[in-house]
């Protein structure tokens, strides 16, 4: 630093900081990119982010859409009112994303391929069903085109992208369903029965289920805004401002965190819940620590795993996590077939037995002994991670591992063992506390352990006060719940798609281009449907299933933040001090513009 | 350049030259792939965006809206409410008396009878309560507006084919005439002239001369000549005739929107004692059409699950989107006034003697004991709970955009509103100054109930609902959570939760009752916490003094706030995919099922 700096050159050097490293960096690494996208591809993103924009926007304006569009009432076991003049466009958006989809897994290996042509086929078949007439028009054309999907999925498939093979298929999966749109309206409207609102609602309260993978991911995304302030916040405080400022600051927070404590200690002394989730919470931090102890000793050389790079990775980690130990991603596609099958005229065993079979994959049972086994492999993941050499990846693992192991077990075997958020908060900031009081009694309070303490406090305010993320949204939405996935959404949208820029050859970069788009506007679009219902139940209560992805992927990301921050200020250091072969981030932070992400990508193709 | 034709490849494959692209084949591709889209999203929207053709030609748009409703007022002063039901496929014809509806049902297909075109008028008297309420069913097709059905009145009327009032090409100049039966089995005839005239402001004036005529001897009954002023989208305005030489004149007006009609209005909520419930027995309930000129006849439509009762035990029930009510006597239930709130029904509820009821057009409509409509009161959103009585006359209402209302039951003036911007689905807990309202996200909040202003708030897991009284107020969480809270602040004074998904919650009797689908809990107000008894009843839970009804799935409860078992009555498992519904009575309850059958339960 030379030369006078005037308070506002600082301040708006630390805001703009702050922004680049916690938004705009993560942003800059994790979307789609350009990388040699073929002939073709460029339209079909904007053709997806459009479909995706319009979908959030009826999420955002679902409130005064409501208010301004005749409404249409569904009544049943689920009473849905919905704005009757977005049908169509829900449907459309439902349908791009059912066309990106095939069309993404078409060049990838075989059985991705055939298994999402059998799903697309499903749908196309489930959405002919409710045609009864004499002459089923829209159930003949539905045929032709599955038909003719399987025969354009046999000879194109895994041939390499071309740009004309969207159109084929949006043609084979858009032209029956049109058909089948105004055969349902012609056929209805004449008896006074309105159909196609109540299309919509039976295909999204079932292909709904499919969103719950991105919404689970979506819930770790307050977690990971919260991590990425608490460290850049403290970080720019002692490399824009000045180490003294550190001091001041953690003064200010550390007054701050007691004061919060203090207030609800009388609260959790007095019930007994709320001591069990601190407990929990605490039995939480102390398992991830024993897992990271035990990675310590099977990986080969020193060094610590970066929180930041931590931050980054956790969506794709959950988004991959939640697909693979989702059951309804394998009971939908068998509810459909059951249901097709039903409508369709095969034999009742037949679909009885897939409709069972869907049931009993979702049963509570099911659904947390795959989380369990999920739980295991991604440790057993860690494992194979830290023997390789490989840092934060495994520690981010054994995180999450150990955060569903105690999960499940707890569903599985009746006990109690599942934390609290803000009892997490508390436990976090008690630690926090005390260790700050332990260096300043043995006079070791020196600038970077200051930070590290900082870093830890600010990680458990923030948290206690995640809202404040997802505040404004809410406000603006008016819908419970809603503001949680739509951030989450958004921000994986923006921040978790650094896989689709990669490349391989069974899973070529056209192909994770599209079906990560496909995946993101079916997601926001199942959001958009809900938030226009104003219904969490109408399909999957997405709002619920965040909480949970909350649970499951940004609480063992808060807390291994907690814990990495509090084992670099136990030894003196600053936390995120140097990323894996990057350079001192502190010295960084306000100069490079090389995000901890880069420099850990270097690292890890390093080792 | 990153637009080339570069493609990932199979292993076996080689990876494809990158080769230059030329724009024309860069815009073509730009093209063709924003183009199927489109054009997929237009395909869509078409069929769904285009509206069908309006049958009944010209005269259509003269006829008023689904759930609109007038103030219309004769030559005498009196006054009367019309309520108008636009509708496709056979429903008003169902909810016809048997002999009315026969010969429509047998000279018509099944095919033309899905998709008939229907508009229906109900008058309720406001000056002439002893008034038989009269309703008239008018066919919109290609001869125009019709006359079909008029019920209601001492003499019944049913034309074939339908008398037309209005014809399809109605222009000034137009003229027609018809002729037919007016009564069914030949018992009555007509014969018919009009013509149509420019009456201004668009509107038309129809002049009818209509001759009623014995079948047998041509001898004519009864002469009705007639000048309908219609105007576009709100029907006859103005209306004079000369029926048998005596000359009468009606005139609409807009309803007063809020204000009522002056007229005194029991807005207390009904207390239920339910003594004697030791000798309570439950005796099937048979729901009659009753009708002054045709005759008494079952009901046909099924009920769609929604019910309620006045305080005089008039019960009411909606019926294909549309309000009857029933005056119960014994084993009877004897249809009454009909009502047509426009759209579809969303929660049912009444308070002292009147019917409150939400619609999907986002309104909450009120009716007097006598079916009149009394006011309807715009939401930004649908209101999905049945507003809570409050203190002076009053209900607390909240839409699901979260807007909360004060409201004077009697005339639906807006005491105060607010806006809590989250949604609500379930109803307000009005008790000690305040209404509690829970959102679906947890949030429970507490207003004022003097002004709307807020109070406290506080969050509590999947919390969904409140009742409030007895000096704290109880929340219920959707996994059967249970929290007693100061109403002074929101603190927890106790907490505990039983099995099951949430039903419902009540305060009375110094006694929190909780029901969830696996049953009933009880627990003390000032006990901390302990539990007083358990219910196996898990379908429908009322309070009354001193008293609680549990309804389970084949049996009602009748319980002390102590817990004993007052009473019990075996009722039946409701039959495979019929909805029961359980509400209250001065005397006891009334169960009433979708598929039309009921149990009156009493002493």
């Amino acid at each position: 630093m030379t030369g006078r700096r005037s308070p506002w050159r600082v301040a708006r050097r630390a805001g703009y900081e702050f922004l680049h490293r916690v938004v705009l960096a993560p942003v800059h690494e994790g979307r789609l990119r350009d990388v040699d996208w073929p002939l073709g591809l460029r339209p079909l993103v904007v053709v997806g982010i459009v479909g995706y924009v319009a979908a959030g926007l009826l999420v955002l304006l679902s409130g005064p859409l409501r208010e301004w569009i005749p409404l249409s009432a569904q009544s049943g076991t689920v009473l849905l009112t919905l704005p009757r003049a977005l049908v169509w466009l829900v449907l459309a958006l439902t349908a791009l994303s059912t066309t990106l989809a095939a069309t993404g897994a078409l060049h990838m290996r075989p059985w991705v391929r055939w298994v999402m042509t059998v799903f697309v086929i499903s749908i196309m078949l489930f959405m002919s069903v409710p045609d009864q007439e004499d002459i089923p028009l829209s159930r003949i054309v539905t045929i032709i085109g599955c038909v003719g999907l399987i025969v354009f999925v046999a000879v194109r498939g895994g041939r390499g992208y071309r740009w004309w093979d969207f159109v084929v298929i949006a043609a084979l999966v858009w032209g029956p369903l049109i058909v089948t749109a105004a055969v349902l309206t012609s056929v209805n409207r004449v008896a006074g029965y309105d159909f196609l609102p109540l299309m919509l609602s039976l295909t999204l309260s079932t292909l709904g289920q499919l969103a719950m993978p991105a919404a689970l991911a979506s819930g770790a995304a307050v977690a990971s805004v919260t991590v990425s302030s608490a460290l850049w916040a403290a970080k720019i405080v002692r490399g824009v401002i000045g180490p003294v400022a550190v001091f001041v600051v953690l003064g200010l927070v550390a007054v701050w965190r007691v004061v919060d404590v203090s207030l609800v200690a009388g609260d959790l002394v007095a019930d007994g819940d709320s001591l069990r989730s601190l407990g929990t919470a605490a039995l939480l931090i102390a398992l991830i620590a024993g897992a990271w102890a035990a990675l310590a000793r099977i990986r080969p050389g020193r060094g610590e795993p970066a929180a930041q790079v931590m931050a980054d990775r956790i969506d794709g980690l959950a988004l991959v996590v939640a697909a693979f130990t989702t059951t309804t991603v394998v009971a939908t596609p068998v509810l459909v077939l059951g249901q097709v099958a039903l409508g369709y005229g095969a034999p009742g065993e037949v679909a009885g037995l897939l409709i069972a079979a869907s049931g009993w994959i979702t049963s509570t049972v099911a659904v947390f002994a795959v989380r369990l086994v999920g739980a295991v492999v991604v440790l057993a993941l860690a494992v194979v991670q830290a023997r390789r050499g490989r840092r934060t990846t495994p520690e981010l693992m054994a995180a999450v591992g150990v955060a569903g192991l105690v999960i499940s077990a707890s569903v599985l075997v009746d006990v109690p063992l599942v934390w609290d958020q803000d009892a997490l908060a508390i436990v976090g900031a008690v630690l926090a506390l005390g260790l700050l009081v332990a260096a300043i009694v043995s006079r070791r309070l020196t600038p970077a352990r200051a930070t590290s303490v900082l870093i830890a406090l600010l990680m458990s305010a923030l948290f206690a006060y995640r809202e404040f993320v997802t505040d404004p949204i809410a406000y603006l939405l008016g819908f419970a719940g809603g503001a949680v996935v739509l951030f989450g959404f958004v921000w994986s949208f923006l921040t978790g798609y650094k896989a689709a820029n990669d490349d391989s050859p069974g899973y070529p970069r056209p192909s994770r281009v599209q079906l990560v788009l496909a995946n993101a506007v079916f997601g926001i679009t199942v959001l958009a449907f809900l938030a226009l219902a104003r219904d969490p139940e109408a399909t999957v209560s997405l709002g619920e299933v965040a909480e949970y992805g909350g649970q499951a992927y940004g609480d063992p990301l808060v807390a291994a933040g907690l814990l990495l921050a509090l084992w670099v200020a136990l030894r003196g250091r600053e936390l995120d001090e140097r990323t894996e072969g990057g350079p001192p981030a502190t010295q960084n932070a306000g100069a490079s513009t090389r995000s901890a992400p880069v420099a850990e990508k270097a690292s890890d193709s390093a080792v | 350049m990153s637009d080339t034709t570069t493609v990932a490849a199979e292993p076996s494959e080689q990876p494809a030259a990158q080769t230059p692209v030329s724009p024309l084949r860069r815009a073509l591709v730009w093209a063709t792939t924003i183009g199927v889209v489109a054009v997929g999203t237009l395909g869509l929207a078409a069929p769904d965006l285009v509206p069908p053709p309006a049958k009944g030609g010209l005269a259509a748009r003269f006829l008023p809206a689904d759930g609109s409703a007038t103030l219309w007022t004769d030559s005498d002063g009196h006054r009367s409410v019309h309520e108008n039901a636009r509708d496709t496929g056979p429903g008003l014809l169902l909810e016809l008396p048997a002999n009315a509806a026969y010969g429509v049902f047998a000279e018509r297909s099944s095919a033309e009878l899905g998709s008939i075109e229907l508009w229906r008028e109900t008058v309720a008297y406001l000056d002439e309560p002893d008034n038989s309420p009269v309703s008239t069913v008018y066919l919109v097709d290609d001869a125009g507006v019709s006359l079909l059905t008029a019920t209601g009145g001492s003499i019944g009327f049913a034309y074939s084919p339908a008398l037309v009032v209005l014809p399809a090409d109605a222009a000034p100049g137009v003229a027609w005439s018809g002729e037919g039966a007016a009564m069914p089995a030949g018992l009555l005839e007509y014969r018919s002239t009009g013509e149509v005239t420019d009456a201004g402001d668009g509107c038309l004036l129809a002049s009818t001369d209509t001759r009623y005529l014995d079948p047998d001897t041509g001898a004519e009954l009864l002469a009705v000549q007639e000048q309908a002023t219609w105007c576009p989208g709100r029907g006859i305005v103005r209306d004079v005739g000369v029926v048998d030489g005596e000359e009468e004149s009606y005139v609409s007006s807009e309803l007063p929107v809020p204000g009522g009609y002056g007229s005194a209005v029991d807005t207390r909520p009904a207390r239920y004692t339910w003594e004697g419930a030791d000798r309570w027995r439950a005796r099937d309930l048979e729901f009659v059409i009753a009708d002054p000129g045709f005759g008494d006849s079952p009901q046909g439509s099924p009920f769609d699950g929604l019910a309620a009762t006045t305080a005089d035990g008039t019960l009411v029930a909606s019926v294909g989107s549309r309000l009857a009510s029933y005056r119960v006597d014994g084993g009877t239930a004897r249809r009454g006034w009909l009502a047509s709130p426009g759209g579809d029904l969303l929660a049912l509820s009444a308070v002292g003697e009147v019917t409150l009821v939400s619609t999907a057009q986002r309104r909450l409509i009120a009716y007097d004991g006598g079916g009149a409509r009394l006011w309807s009161v715009s939401f930004p959103d649908v209101v999905l709970a049945a507003p809570a009585p409050a203190p002076d006359g009053d209900i607390v209402a909240v839409s699901l955009d979260g807007t909360l209302r004060r409201i004077d039951l009697a005339t639906g003036e807006t005491v105060w509103s607010t806006t809590l911007r989250t949604d609500v689905a379930t109803t307000p807990a009005v008790g000690a100054g305040l209404v509690v309202v829970v959102d679906r996200g947890g949030a429970v909040m507490a207003r004022s109930l003097g002004d709307g202003s807020a109070r406290w708030s506080t969050e509590l897991s999947r919390a969904t609902r409140a009742a409030a009284g007895e000096g704290v107020v109880a929340v219920q969480g959707g996994d059967a959570a249970v929290w007693v809270l100061d109403p002074h602040d929101g603190a927890l004074l106790w907490k505990d939760r039983h099995r099951g998904s949430a039903r419902g919650i009540v305060v009375s009797a110094g006694v929190v009752v909780a029901q969830s689908d696996e049953g009933a809990a009880a627990w003390a107000v000032d006990g901390g916490g302990e539990r007083l008894w358990t219910s196996d009843a898990g379908e429908q839970l009322l309070a009354g003094d001193g008293v609680f009804v549990l309804g389970g799935a084949s049996t009602v409860e009748v319980r002390s706030p102590a817990g004993e078992l007052l009473g019990e009555v075996e009722l039946g498992e409701a039959p495979l995919g019929v909805t029961r519904v359980i509400v209250p009575t001065p005397h006891g309850i009334r169960v009433v099922h979708s598929n039309t059958t009921g149990l009156e339960v009493r002493g």
